[in-house]
Protein backbone atom coordinates (compact mmCIF):
# COMPACT_ATOMS: atom_id res chain seq x y z
CA UNK A 1 0.00 0.00 0.00
CA UNK A 2 1.69 3.20 -1.19
CA UNK A 3 1.41 6.51 1.04
CA UNK A 4 -1.56 7.89 -1.01
CA UNK A 5 -3.51 4.87 -1.03
CA UNK A 6 -2.99 4.49 2.93
CA UNK A 7 -3.87 8.20 3.07
CA UNK A 8 -7.37 7.09 1.84
CA UNK A 9 -7.54 4.08 3.71
CA UNK A 10 -6.93 5.84 6.87
CA UNK A 11 -9.75 8.14 6.64
CA UNK A 12 -11.87 5.66 5.46
CA UNK A 13 -11.12 4.04 8.63
CA UNK A 14 -11.74 7.35 10.45
CA UNK A 15 -15.59 8.22 8.61
CA UNK A 16 -17.05 4.71 8.92
CA UNK A 17 -15.27 2.98 11.56
CA UNK A 18 -18.32 3.97 14.20
CA UNK A 19 -21.28 2.99 12.34
CA UNK A 20 -19.21 -0.42 11.13
CA UNK A 21 -18.39 -0.99 15.03
CA UNK A 22 -22.01 -1.09 15.69
CA UNK A 23 -23.01 -3.56 13.05
CA UNK A 24 -19.52 -5.62 14.04
CA UNK A 25 -21.53 -5.24 17.52
CA UNK A 26 -24.90 -6.62 16.66
CA UNK A 27 -23.40 -9.48 15.39
CA UNK A 28 -20.77 -9.87 18.60
CA UNK A 29 -23.94 -9.90 20.54
CA UNK A 30 -23.04 -6.85 22.52
CA UNK A 31 -19.22 -8.03 23.24
CA UNK A 32 -16.86 -4.84 22.57
CA UNK A 33 -13.49 -6.90 22.47
CA UNK A 34 -15.40 -8.95 19.92
CA UNK A 35 -16.45 -6.43 17.83
CA UNK A 36 -13.05 -4.62 17.80
CA UNK A 37 -11.43 -7.86 16.48
CA UNK A 38 -13.97 -8.65 13.94
CA UNK A 39 -13.90 -4.73 12.49
CA UNK A 40 -10.36 -5.42 12.63
CA UNK A 41 -9.80 -8.45 10.62
CA UNK A 42 -12.14 -7.16 8.14
CA UNK A 43 -10.21 -4.31 7.48
CA UNK A 44 -6.77 -5.70 7.63
CA UNK A 45 -8.69 -7.61 4.42
CA UNK A 46 -10.15 -4.44 3.03
CA UNK A 47 -6.53 -3.11 3.46
CA UNK A 48 -5.01 -5.84 1.47
CA UNK A 49 -7.24 -5.06 -1.50
CA UNK A 50 -7.48 -0.95 -0.89
CA UNK A 51 -7.02 -0.30 -4.40
CA UNK A 52 -9.13 -2.72 -6.18
CA UNK A 53 -12.49 -1.53 -3.80
CA UNK A 54 -14.77 0.62 -5.34
CA UNK A 55 -17.09 0.22 -2.78
CA UNK A 56 -15.03 -0.19 0.59
CA UNK A 57 -17.60 -0.33 2.82
CA UNK A 58 -19.83 -2.55 0.90
CA UNK A 59 -16.65 -4.93 0.86
CA UNK A 60 -16.29 -4.44 4.64
CA UNK A 61 -19.55 -5.46 5.50
CA UNK A 62 -19.47 -8.47 3.55
CA UNK A 63 -16.38 -9.61 5.03
CA UNK A 64 -17.79 -8.77 8.74
CA UNK A 65 -20.79 -11.13 7.87
CA UNK A 66 -18.64 -13.78 5.87
CA UNK A 67 -16.17 -13.65 8.44
CA UNK A 68 -18.33 -14.05 11.83
CA UNK A 69 -20.10 -16.86 9.88
CA UNK A 70 -16.99 -18.96 9.30
CA UNK A 71 -15.44 -17.89 12.59
CA UNK A 72 -18.71 -19.10 14.38
CA UNK A 73 -17.50 -23.01 13.59
CA UNK A 74 -14.21 -22.28 15.14
CA UNK A 75 -14.61 -19.92 17.76
CA UNK A 76 -18.65 -21.04 18.61
CA UNK A 77 -18.31 -21.19 22.27
CA UNK A 78 -16.07 -18.07 23.30
CA UNK A 79 -18.48 -15.96 20.81
CA UNK A 80 -21.19 -17.02 22.59
CA UNK A 81 -20.03 -17.38 26.32
CA UNK A 82 -18.49 -13.97 26.27
CA UNK A 83 -21.20 -11.94 27.65
CA UNK A 84 -21.30 -7.76 28.00
CA UNK A 85 -23.88 -5.76 28.92
CA UNK A 86 -25.52 -4.43 25.48
CA UNK A 87 -25.07 -1.02 23.79
CA UNK A 88 -26.91 1.92 25.51
CA UNK A 89 -29.66 2.95 23.41
CA UNK A 90 -29.62 6.57 21.56
CA UNK A 91 -33.30 7.25 22.35
CA UNK A 92 -36.69 6.03 23.00
CA UNK A 93 -38.20 4.59 19.60
CA UNK A 94 -39.96 6.86 17.99
CA UNK A 95 -44.01 7.31 19.31
CA UNK A 96 -43.12 4.94 22.03
CA UNK A 97 -43.66 4.73 25.57
CA UNK A 98 -39.52 4.66 26.60
CA UNK A 99 -39.38 2.91 29.58
CA UNK A 100 -41.62 -0.23 27.91
CA UNK A 101 -39.12 0.15 24.85
CA UNK A 102 -35.72 0.49 27.19
CA UNK A 103 -37.23 -2.67 28.90
CA UNK A 104 -38.02 -4.64 25.38
CA UNK A 105 -34.64 -3.68 24.15
CA UNK A 106 -33.15 -5.26 27.00
CA UNK A 107 -34.37 -8.07 26.83
CA UNK A 108 -34.42 -8.66 23.47
CA UNK A 109 -30.59 -8.07 23.44
CA UNK A 110 -30.00 -10.73 26.16
CA UNK A 111 -32.01 -13.33 23.87
CA UNK A 112 -30.06 -12.49 20.42
CA UNK A 113 -26.85 -12.99 22.91
CA UNK A 114 -28.10 -16.60 23.36
CA UNK A 115 -28.44 -17.24 19.52
CA UNK A 116 -25.83 -18.98 17.47
CA UNK A 117 -23.46 -16.43 15.96
CA UNK A 118 -25.21 -17.89 12.67
CA UNK A 119 -28.74 -17.27 13.77
CA UNK A 120 -27.66 -13.57 14.89
CA UNK A 121 -26.25 -12.71 11.82
CA UNK A 122 -28.89 -13.95 9.42
CA UNK A 123 -31.22 -11.92 12.07
CA UNK A 124 -29.34 -9.06 11.67
CA UNK A 125 -28.94 -9.20 7.84
CA UNK A 126 -32.72 -9.71 7.62
CA UNK A 127 -33.66 -7.54 10.02
CA UNK A 128 -31.44 -4.79 10.34
CA UNK A 129 -29.88 -4.58 6.61
CA UNK A 130 -33.00 -5.76 5.72
CA UNK A 131 -31.82 -7.80 2.58
CA UNK A 132 -34.30 -9.99 1.26
CA UNK A 133 -33.99 -13.63 1.20
CA UNK A 134 -31.75 -13.61 -1.78
CA UNK A 135 -28.80 -11.28 -1.07
CA UNK A 136 -28.50 -13.17 2.13
CA UNK A 137 -27.95 -16.40 0.47
CA UNK A 138 -25.41 -14.85 -1.81
CA UNK A 139 -24.05 -12.89 0.53
CA UNK A 140 -23.45 -16.11 2.81
CA UNK A 141 -23.17 -18.39 0.17
CA UNK A 142 -25.67 -20.54 1.12
CA UNK A 143 -28.84 -21.81 -0.35
CA UNK A 144 -32.12 -19.27 0.15
CA UNK A 145 -33.75 -22.71 1.96
CA UNK A 146 -30.92 -22.49 4.31
CA UNK A 147 -31.78 -18.48 4.81
CA UNK A 148 -35.33 -19.32 5.18
CA UNK A 149 -34.80 -22.19 7.68
CA UNK A 150 -31.98 -20.52 10.00
CA UNK A 151 -34.51 -17.30 10.49
CA UNK A 152 -37.27 -19.30 11.01
CA UNK A 153 -35.69 -21.17 13.53
CA UNK A 154 -33.62 -18.43 15.44
CA UNK A 155 -36.98 -16.07 15.85
CA UNK A 156 -38.44 -19.75 17.54
CA UNK A 157 -35.60 -19.57 19.59
CA UNK A 158 -35.95 -16.27 20.38
CA UNK A 159 -39.50 -16.59 21.94
CA UNK A 160 -38.27 -20.07 22.91
CA UNK A 161 -35.10 -18.63 25.52
CA UNK A 162 -37.08 -14.97 26.27
CA UNK A 163 -40.69 -16.34 26.49
CA UNK A 164 -41.33 -12.88 28.47
CA UNK A 165 -40.86 -11.15 25.13
CA UNK A 166 -44.16 -12.18 24.85
CA UNK A 167 -45.91 -10.19 28.30
CA UNK A 168 -43.82 -7.36 26.22
CA UNK A 169 -44.71 -7.45 22.77
CA UNK A 170 -48.17 -7.22 23.92
CA UNK A 171 -47.98 -4.63 25.64
CA UNK A 172 -48.96 -1.56 24.07
CA UNK A 173 -46.63 1.32 24.11
CA UNK A 174 -48.59 4.14 24.71
CA UNK A 175 -52.57 3.59 23.22
CA UNK A 176 -53.93 0.20 23.91
CA UNK A 177 -54.67 -1.78 20.73
CA UNK A 178 -56.53 -5.05 20.34
CA UNK A 179 -54.75 -8.01 20.51
CA UNK A 180 -55.30 -10.40 17.54
CA UNK A 181 -55.06 -14.16 17.50
CA UNK A 182 -52.18 -14.53 15.31
CA UNK A 183 -49.74 -12.20 17.32
CA UNK A 184 -50.38 -14.62 20.22
CA UNK A 185 -49.23 -16.94 18.11
CA UNK A 186 -46.31 -15.74 17.13
CA UNK A 187 -44.99 -14.81 20.46
CA UNK A 188 -45.94 -18.08 22.36
CA UNK A 189 -42.99 -20.07 23.79
CA UNK B 1 -46.38 -6.66 17.25
CA UNK B 2 -44.81 -9.08 15.42
CA UNK B 3 -42.03 -10.95 16.30
CA UNK B 4 -40.15 -10.01 13.01
CA UNK B 5 -40.57 -6.07 13.77
CA UNK B 6 -39.78 -6.41 17.04
CA UNK B 7 -36.48 -8.26 16.00
CA UNK B 8 -36.32 -5.24 13.05
CA UNK B 9 -37.07 -2.23 15.52
CA UNK B 10 -34.66 -3.44 18.59
CA UNK B 11 -31.84 -4.15 16.31
CA UNK B 12 -31.82 -0.50 15.12
CA UNK B 13 -32.28 0.76 18.74
CA UNK B 14 -28.84 -1.41 20.04
CA UNK B 15 -27.67 -0.03 16.63
CA UNK B 16 -28.46 3.25 17.62
CA UNK B 17 -25.46 4.31 20.27
CA UNK B 18 -22.26 6.15 20.75
CA UNK B 19 -20.21 3.10 20.67
CA UNK B 20 -17.26 3.43 18.64
CA UNK B 21 -13.71 1.03 18.54
CA UNK B 22 -10.73 2.16 20.86
CA UNK B 23 -8.90 5.53 18.85
CA UNK B 24 -6.33 4.49 16.86
CA UNK B 25 -7.82 1.89 14.53
CA UNK B 26 -6.42 2.61 11.45
CA UNK B 27 -2.83 2.46 12.79
CA UNK B 28 -3.07 -0.98 14.40
CA UNK B 29 -5.11 -2.77 11.08
CA UNK B 30 -2.10 -1.68 9.20
CA UNK B 31 0.51 -2.88 11.53
CA UNK B 32 -1.08 -6.44 12.11
CA UNK B 33 -1.47 -6.42 8.26
CA UNK B 34 2.51 -5.61 7.72
CA UNK B 35 2.98 -7.91 10.47
CA UNK B 36 1.12 -11.08 9.38
CA UNK B 37 2.40 -10.57 5.80
CA UNK B 38 5.76 -10.49 6.75
CA UNK B 39 5.93 -12.98 9.18
CA UNK B 40 4.27 -15.07 11.43
CA UNK B 41 4.55 -14.82 15.21
CA UNK B 42 2.80 -18.07 16.84
CA UNK B 43 4.55 -21.16 17.60
CA UNK B 44 7.95 -18.98 18.91
CA UNK B 45 8.62 -21.55 20.86
CA UNK B 46 12.23 -20.59 22.11
CA UNK B 47 14.63 -22.53 23.65
CA UNK B 48 17.58 -20.52 24.95
CA UNK B 49 20.61 -19.86 26.57
CA UNK B 50 22.00 -17.65 29.58
CA UNK B 51 21.90 -14.23 30.78
CA UNK B 52 20.65 -11.01 32.56
CA UNK B 53 19.75 -9.93 36.20
CA UNK B 54 17.82 -6.44 36.41
CA UNK B 55 16.49 -6.31 40.03
CA UNK B 56 13.01 -5.04 40.11
CA UNK B 57 10.26 -6.36 42.05
CA UNK B 58 6.35 -5.96 41.52
CA UNK B 59 4.56 -5.86 38.21
CA UNK B 60 5.33 -3.39 35.41
CA UNK B 61 2.17 -2.35 33.90
CA UNK B 62 2.11 0.41 31.47
CA UNK B 63 -0.78 2.71 30.58
CA UNK B 64 -4.08 0.77 29.84
CA UNK B 65 -2.00 -2.49 29.56
CA UNK B 66 -4.95 -4.10 31.10
CA UNK B 67 -2.04 -5.80 33.29
CA UNK B 68 -4.01 -9.52 34.23
CA UNK B 69 -6.75 -8.63 32.02
CA UNK B 70 -8.10 -10.81 29.12
CA UNK B 71 -6.09 -9.99 25.72
CA UNK B 72 -9.03 -10.55 23.89
CA UNK B 73 -9.41 -6.59 22.56
CA UNK B 74 -6.16 -4.60 20.90
CA UNK B 75 -4.09 -3.82 23.76
CA UNK B 76 -0.69 -1.32 22.82
CA UNK B 77 1.07 -1.27 26.19
CA UNK B 78 3.53 -3.76 28.47
CA UNK B 79 2.39 -5.84 30.97
CA UNK B 80 5.56 -6.64 32.62
CA UNK B 81 6.37 -9.19 35.59
CA UNK B 82 9.60 -8.86 36.90
CA UNK B 83 9.21 -10.61 40.08
CA UNK B 84 7.98 -13.60 38.41
CA UNK B 85 9.77 -16.47 37.13
CA UNK B 86 8.26 -18.36 35.81
CA UNK B 87 5.22 -15.56 35.40
CA UNK B 88 1.87 -15.70 37.27
CA UNK B 89 0.23 -13.43 35.27
CA UNK B 90 0.21 -11.74 31.90
CA UNK B 91 3.52 -10.71 30.00
CA UNK B 92 2.95 -8.70 26.92
CA UNK B 93 4.58 -5.69 25.00
CA UNK B 94 3.53 -3.95 21.89
CA UNK B 95 1.40 -6.73 19.61
CA UNK B 96 2.39 -9.81 21.20
CA UNK B 97 1.78 -11.20 24.70
CA UNK B 98 3.81 -14.59 26.37
CA UNK B 99 0.19 -16.61 25.58
CA UNK B 100 2.39 -19.78 27.15
CA UNK B 101 4.94 -21.59 28.51
CA UNK B 102 6.35 -25.09 29.32
CA UNK B 103 8.93 -26.75 31.28
CA UNK B 104 10.48 -29.76 30.33
CA UNK B 105 11.06 -33.29 32.43
CA UNK B 106 12.80 -36.52 31.66
CA UNK B 107 10.53 -39.48 33.21
CA UNK B 108 11.50 -43.16 32.91
CA UNK B 109 9.92 -45.46 31.58
CA UNK B 110 9.57 -49.39 31.90
CA UNK B 111 12.15 -51.09 30.05
CA UNK B 112 15.27 -48.53 29.67
CA UNK B 113 13.84 -46.26 27.94
CA UNK B 114 12.70 -42.67 29.29
CA UNK B 115 10.78 -39.94 27.94
CA UNK B 116 10.28 -35.96 27.90
CA UNK B 117 7.54 -34.67 28.83
CA UNK B 118 6.33 -30.89 28.65
CA UNK B 119 4.40 -29.24 31.59
CA UNK B 120 2.72 -26.79 29.59
CA UNK B 121 0.78 -23.55 31.26
CA UNK B 122 -1.65 -21.50 29.17
CA UNK B 123 -2.64 -18.00 29.72
CA UNK B 124 -6.27 -18.03 31.09
CA UNK B 125 -8.38 -14.40 30.07
CA UNK B 126 -10.74 -15.40 32.89
CA UNK B 127 -8.02 -15.56 35.97
CA UNK B 128 -5.70 -13.51 34.25
CA UNK B 129 -3.04 -16.29 35.16
CA UNK B 130 -1.05 -18.56 33.38
CA UNK B 131 -2.88 -21.77 34.80
CA UNK B 132 -1.19 -25.52 34.33
CA UNK B 133 -2.43 -27.84 31.86
CA UNK B 134 -2.27 -31.31 31.09
CA UNK B 135 -1.61 -30.74 27.62
CA UNK B 136 1.21 -32.38 25.70
CA UNK B 137 1.46 -29.72 23.00
CA UNK B 138 -0.65 -26.59 22.18
CA UNK B 139 -0.12 -23.83 20.17
CA UNK B 140 -2.08 -20.06 20.47
CA UNK B 141 -3.74 -18.85 17.31
CA UNK B 142 -3.16 -15.22 16.75
CA UNK B 143 -5.68 -13.06 18.75
CA UNK B 144 -4.97 -15.05 21.86
CA UNK B 145 -8.16 -16.31 21.55
CA UNK B 146 -8.13 -20.58 20.30
CA UNK B 147 -5.56 -22.78 21.21
CA UNK B 148 -4.72 -26.00 18.91
CA UNK B 149 -3.87 -28.71 21.29
CA UNK B 150 -2.66 -32.26 21.83
CA UNK B 151 -3.37 -35.23 24.19
CA UNK B 152 -1.18 -37.04 25.87
CA UNK B 153 0.32 -39.63 24.93
CA UNK B 154 2.14 -38.24 21.79
CA UNK B 155 1.79 -38.91 18.95
CA UNK B 156 -1.79 -37.95 19.32
CA UNK B 157 -4.30 -38.79 16.92
CA UNK B 158 -6.21 -35.73 17.07
CA UNK B 159 -5.96 -32.38 17.58
CA UNK B 160 -8.66 -29.99 19.66
CA UNK B 161 -9.64 -26.63 19.11
CA UNK B 162 -9.52 -25.38 22.78
CA UNK B 163 -11.82 -22.34 23.34
CA UNK B 164 -9.31 -20.21 26.12
CA UNK B 165 -12.37 -18.10 27.60
CA UNK B 166 -14.27 -21.60 28.58
CA UNK B 167 -11.04 -24.07 28.62
CA UNK B 168 -13.22 -26.24 26.91
CA UNK B 169 -12.09 -27.89 23.32
CA UNK B 170 -14.67 -26.75 20.99
CA UNK B 171 -14.05 -29.49 18.22
CA UNK B 172 -11.68 -32.70 17.71
CA UNK B 173 -10.25 -33.12 14.51
CA UNK B 174 -9.18 -36.54 13.56
CA UNK B 175 -5.88 -37.84 11.70
CA UNK B 176 -6.64 -40.65 9.79
CA UNK B 177 -2.97 -41.02 8.54
CA UNK B 178 -1.30 -41.54 12.13
CA UNK B 179 -0.19 -39.55 15.23
CA UNK B 180 1.11 -36.12 15.34
CA UNK B 181 4.28 -34.41 17.86
CA UNK B 182 3.38 -30.76 17.26
CA UNK B 183 0.86 -28.55 16.01
CA UNK B 184 1.28 -24.59 14.48
CA UNK B 185 -0.92 -22.49 13.52
CA UNK B 186 -0.65 -20.69 10.38
CA UNK B 187 0.35 -16.69 10.56
CA UNK B 188 -3.16 -15.76 9.50
CA UNK B 189 -4.47 -18.36 12.34
CA UNK B 190 -6.52 -20.28 9.45
CA UNK B 191 -4.85 -23.33 8.81
CA UNK B 192 -3.19 -25.52 11.24
CA UNK B 193 0.53 -27.36 10.56
CA UNK B 194 1.13 -30.76 12.00
CA UNK B 195 3.98 -33.02 11.86
CA UNK B 196 2.91 -36.77 11.82
CA UNK B 197 5.68 -39.36 13.86
CA UNK B 198 5.28 -42.88 13.92
CA UNK B 199 6.30 -43.04 17.35
CA UNK B 200 6.40 -39.91 20.46
CA UNK B 201 9.44 -37.63 18.90
CA UNK B 202 10.49 -37.35 22.66
CA UNK B 203 11.01 -40.52 23.31
CA UNK B 204 14.42 -42.10 24.02
CA UNK B 205 15.07 -45.61 23.25
CA UNK B 206 17.52 -47.74 25.30
CA UNK B 207 18.33 -49.48 21.95
CA UNK B 208 19.80 -46.48 20.69
CA UNK B 209 21.74 -45.44 23.95
CA UNK B 210 24.93 -42.97 23.58
CA UNK B 211 27.43 -42.07 25.44
CA UNK B 212 27.43 -39.30 27.64
CA UNK B 213 29.64 -38.18 30.76
CA UNK B 214 31.15 -41.55 30.64
CA UNK B 215 27.44 -43.22 31.05
CA UNK B 216 25.25 -44.93 28.23
CA UNK B 217 22.17 -43.20 28.23
CA UNK B 218 18.93 -44.17 25.66
CA UNK B 219 19.02 -42.25 22.32
CA UNK B 220 16.18 -40.78 19.55
CA UNK B 221 15.29 -42.25 16.80
CA UNK B 222 14.02 -40.64 13.94
CA UNK B 223 10.05 -41.37 13.67
CA UNK B 224 8.85 -38.90 11.13
CA UNK B 225 6.68 -40.10 8.69
CA UNK B 226 4.94 -36.56 7.27
CA UNK B 227 2.55 -33.86 7.87
CA UNK B 228 -1.21 -32.63 7.92
CA UNK B 229 -2.35 -29.27 6.47
CA UNK B 230 -5.87 -28.77 8.08
CA UNK B 231 -8.32 -26.13 7.32
CA UNK B 232 -9.37 -24.97 11.15
CA UNK B 233 -12.35 -23.71 9.55
CA UNK B 234 -13.30 -27.05 8.54
CA UNK B 235 -11.22 -29.40 9.56
CA UNK B 236 -10.55 -30.91 6.32
CA UNK B 237 -6.90 -32.32 6.54
CA UNK B 238 -4.38 -33.46 3.99
CA UNK B 239 -1.52 -35.40 4.50
CA UNK B 240 1.47 -35.17 2.61
CA UNK B 241 4.86 -38.01 3.49
CA UNK B 242 7.37 -36.46 4.10
CA UNK B 243 9.55 -39.33 6.05
CA UNK B 244 12.73 -38.52 8.63
CA UNK B 245 15.51 -37.69 7.08
CA UNK B 246 14.43 -36.35 3.74
CA UNK B 247 17.26 -33.69 4.66
CA UNK B 248 20.12 -33.58 2.68
CA UNK B 249 23.00 -34.54 4.65
CA UNK B 250 20.37 -35.56 7.35
CA UNK B 251 22.03 -37.89 10.68
CA UNK B 252 20.46 -39.17 13.36
CA UNK B 253 20.49 -36.72 16.55
CA UNK B 254 20.89 -38.53 19.21
CA UNK B 255 19.19 -36.02 21.46
CA UNK B 256 16.65 -34.67 19.84
CA UNK B 257 14.12 -36.87 18.10
CA UNK B 258 12.02 -33.60 16.85
CA UNK B 259 11.65 -32.45 13.40
CA UNK B 260 9.10 -30.73 13.49
CA UNK B 261 7.85 -28.52 10.03
CA UNK B 262 7.00 -24.48 10.70
CA UNK B 263 5.09 -22.14 8.59
CA UNK B 264 7.05 -20.05 6.77
CA UNK B 265 6.23 -16.21 7.58
CA UNK B 266 3.62 -15.57 4.73
CA UNK B 267 2.24 -19.02 5.17
CA UNK B 268 3.15 -20.04 1.66
CA UNK B 269 5.89 -22.23 2.72
CA UNK B 270 7.08 -25.23 5.14
CA UNK B 271 10.78 -25.38 7.04
CA UNK B 272 12.29 -27.59 9.09
CA UNK B 273 15.57 -27.17 10.89
CA UNK B 274 18.68 -28.14 9.37
CA UNK B 275 22.20 -28.57 10.76
CA UNK B 276 24.39 -26.46 7.41
CA UNK B 277 24.13 -23.22 6.47
CA UNK B 278 21.22 -21.08 5.96
CA UNK B 279 19.59 -23.08 8.60
CA UNK B 280 16.37 -23.85 7.22
CA UNK B 281 15.34 -25.95 4.36
CA UNK B 282 11.76 -24.88 2.62
CA UNK B 283 9.40 -27.18 1.13
CA UNK B 284 5.96 -26.49 -0.56
CA UNK B 285 2.88 -27.78 0.48
CA UNK B 286 2.77 -30.93 -1.52
CA UNK B 287 6.09 -31.63 0.50
CA UNK B 288 8.34 -31.11 -2.89
CA UNK B 289 11.80 -28.65 -1.59
CA UNK B 290 11.60 -24.93 -2.73
CA UNK B 291 13.97 -22.15 -2.46
CA UNK B 292 14.34 -20.01 0.32
CA UNK B 293 12.14 -16.98 0.14
CA UNK B 294 13.41 -13.68 -0.28
CA UNK B 295 12.04 -11.77 2.74
CA UNK B 296 13.62 -14.27 4.81
CA UNK B 297 17.08 -15.19 3.41
CA UNK B 298 18.67 -13.04 5.96
CA UNK B 299 16.50 -15.00 8.84
CA UNK B 300 18.40 -16.85 11.55
CA UNK B 301 17.86 -19.36 14.04
CA UNK B 302 17.17 -18.98 16.70
CA UNK B 303 16.30 -15.00 16.24
CA UNK B 304 13.33 -12.88 16.39
CA UNK B 305 12.45 -13.04 12.72
CA UNK B 306 11.60 -9.96 10.39
CA UNK B 307 10.18 -7.01 12.08
CA UNK B 308 6.33 -6.27 11.44
CA UNK B 309 7.43 -3.93 8.47
CA UNK B 310 9.76 -6.84 7.11
CA UNK B 311 12.30 -4.49 6.85
CA UNK B 312 14.89 -5.89 9.85
CA UNK B 313 15.09 -9.43 11.20
CA UNK B 314 15.92 -9.55 14.86
CA UNK B 315 19.28 -11.70 14.34
CA UNK B 316 21.90 -14.36 15.76
CA UNK B 317 24.33 -12.69 18.95
CA UNK B 318 26.21 -9.78 17.49
CA UNK B 319 29.50 -11.72 17.18
CA UNK B 320 33.23 -11.04 17.46
CA UNK B 321 33.38 -7.67 18.54
CA UNK B 322 29.86 -7.51 19.67
CA UNK B 323 30.18 -7.51 23.00
CA UNK B 324 27.87 -10.26 23.84
CA UNK B 325 25.01 -8.14 22.60
CA UNK B 326 22.70 -9.07 19.69
CA UNK B 327 22.35 -7.78 15.92
CA UNK B 328 19.42 -6.59 13.83
CA UNK B 329 19.87 -6.93 10.24
CA UNK B 330 18.96 -5.17 7.18
CA UNK B 331 16.29 -7.69 5.63
CA UNK B 332 17.08 -6.79 2.21
CA UNK B 333 21.12 -6.62 2.49
CA UNK B 334 21.83 -8.42 5.16
CA UNK B 335 23.84 -5.47 6.96
CA UNK B 336 24.05 -4.97 10.35
CA UNK B 337 21.78 -1.90 10.87
CA UNK B 338 21.64 -2.37 15.23
CA UNK B 339 23.52 -3.44 17.87
CA UNK B 340 20.87 -4.40 20.88
CA UNK B 341 22.03 -4.81 24.84
CA UNK B 342 20.14 -8.49 24.46
CA UNK B 343 21.67 -12.14 25.04
CA UNK B 344 19.26 -13.31 22.69
CA UNK B 345 16.26 -11.69 20.49
CA UNK B 346 12.96 -13.86 20.59
CA UNK B 347 10.31 -11.61 19.31
CA UNK B 348 9.29 -8.23 17.60
CA UNK B 349 6.67 -6.20 19.73
CA UNK B 350 6.70 -3.65 16.99
CA UNK B 351 9.00 -2.25 14.33
CA UNK B 352 11.01 -0.91 16.96
CA UNK B 353 10.56 -2.68 20.16
CA UNK B 354 11.74 -6.38 20.66
CA UNK B 355 11.45 -8.84 23.34
CA UNK B 356 14.67 -10.53 24.04
CA UNK B 357 16.47 -12.65 27.06
CA UNK B 358 18.66 -9.56 28.36
CA UNK B 359 22.13 -9.38 29.51
CA UNK B 360 22.78 -9.94 33.35
CA UNK B 361 23.93 -7.02 35.55
CA UNK B 362 27.54 -8.08 34.29
CA UNK B 363 27.09 -7.60 30.70
CA UNK B 364 26.36 -9.38 27.75
CA UNK B 365 29.55 -11.42 28.07
CA UNK B 366 28.92 -12.65 31.74
CA UNK B 367 27.05 -15.94 30.67
CA UNK B 368 26.70 -17.33 34.12
CA UNK B 369 24.31 -14.57 35.31
CA UNK B 370 20.91 -16.02 34.56
CA UNK B 371 18.54 -14.40 32.15
CA UNK B 372 15.43 -12.23 32.21
CA UNK B 373 12.82 -11.72 29.32
CA UNK B 374 13.27 -7.90 28.91
CA UNK B 375 12.04 -5.32 26.24
CA UNK B 376 14.30 -3.35 24.65
CA UNK B 377 14.49 -0.64 21.81
CA UNK B 378 16.54 -1.10 18.93
CA UNK B 379 18.48 1.53 19.51
CA UNK B 380 19.31 -0.18 22.81
CA UNK B 381 18.74 2.83 25.41
CA UNK B 382 15.08 1.34 26.84
CA UNK B 383 15.79 -2.33 28.60
CA UNK B 384 12.37 -2.83 30.22
CA UNK B 385 12.17 -6.00 32.42
CA UNK B 386 9.39 -8.77 31.64
CA UNK B 387 10.13 -11.58 34.17
CA UNK B 388 11.81 -12.37 36.92
CA UNK B 389 15.77 -14.34 36.43
CA UNK B 390 15.22 -17.07 35.17
CA UNK B 391 17.39 -19.88 37.04
CA UNK B 392 19.44 -22.90 35.66
CA UNK B 393 20.80 -24.07 31.98
CA UNK B 394 19.22 -25.32 28.83
CA UNK B 395 17.48 -28.47 29.84
CA UNK B 396 17.07 -27.96 33.31
CA UNK B 397 14.04 -29.00 34.55
CA UNK B 398 12.18 -25.97 35.66
CA UNK B 399 13.73 -23.31 33.10
CA UNK B 400 10.19 -22.27 31.36
CA UNK B 401 10.51 -21.26 27.60
CA UNK B 402 8.07 -18.83 26.71
CA UNK B 403 5.77 -18.99 23.48
CA UNK B 404 5.17 -15.52 22.04
CA UNK B 405 1.75 -15.07 20.42
CA UNK B 406 0.11 -11.67 18.64
CA UNK B 407 -2.21 -10.29 20.69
Amino acid sequence: MDAASEAGFREFVESRSGVLFRTALLLSGGDRGAAEDLLQNALIKAAGRWHRLDEPEAYVRQVLYRQQISRWRLRRLSRERVVAEPPEPGGAAAGGDPAHDAELRVVMARALRRLTTRQRTMLVLRYYEDLPEAEVAALLGCSVGTVRSTTRRSLDKLRAVSPELASLTLRPPRTPEPVREEQLSEVKP
Amino acid sequence: MRVEELVRRSLHHMADTDALPEPGLAGRVLRTRRRRRARGLTGAVVAVAAAATVAVAGPLTGPGAGGGGPATSPQRDVAGRPGESPPRQLIAAGDVAVSAYHTRRTEDLPGGDTVEIRNWHLYDPDTGRYEETDWAWLDVAPGMRTAAVLEKDLPADRIGLLDLASGEVERWIPLDRGGVGSVEFSPDGERLLATAYAHNPDRRFKDASYPLNGDEVPGAKPGRTGFYVIDADSGDASFTALPAGAAPGFSTDPTNGREDLSWSSDGELLWEHWSYEPGRLYYDLSGERAGRPVPEKHVSDPGAGLSPNGRLVGGAPAGEGGGGAAAVLDAKTGERVAKVPARQLLAWADDERLLAWGCGSGGCRDSESPDRLVLVSLDGDTVVPLSGARAGNGGDAGRWVPEFTER
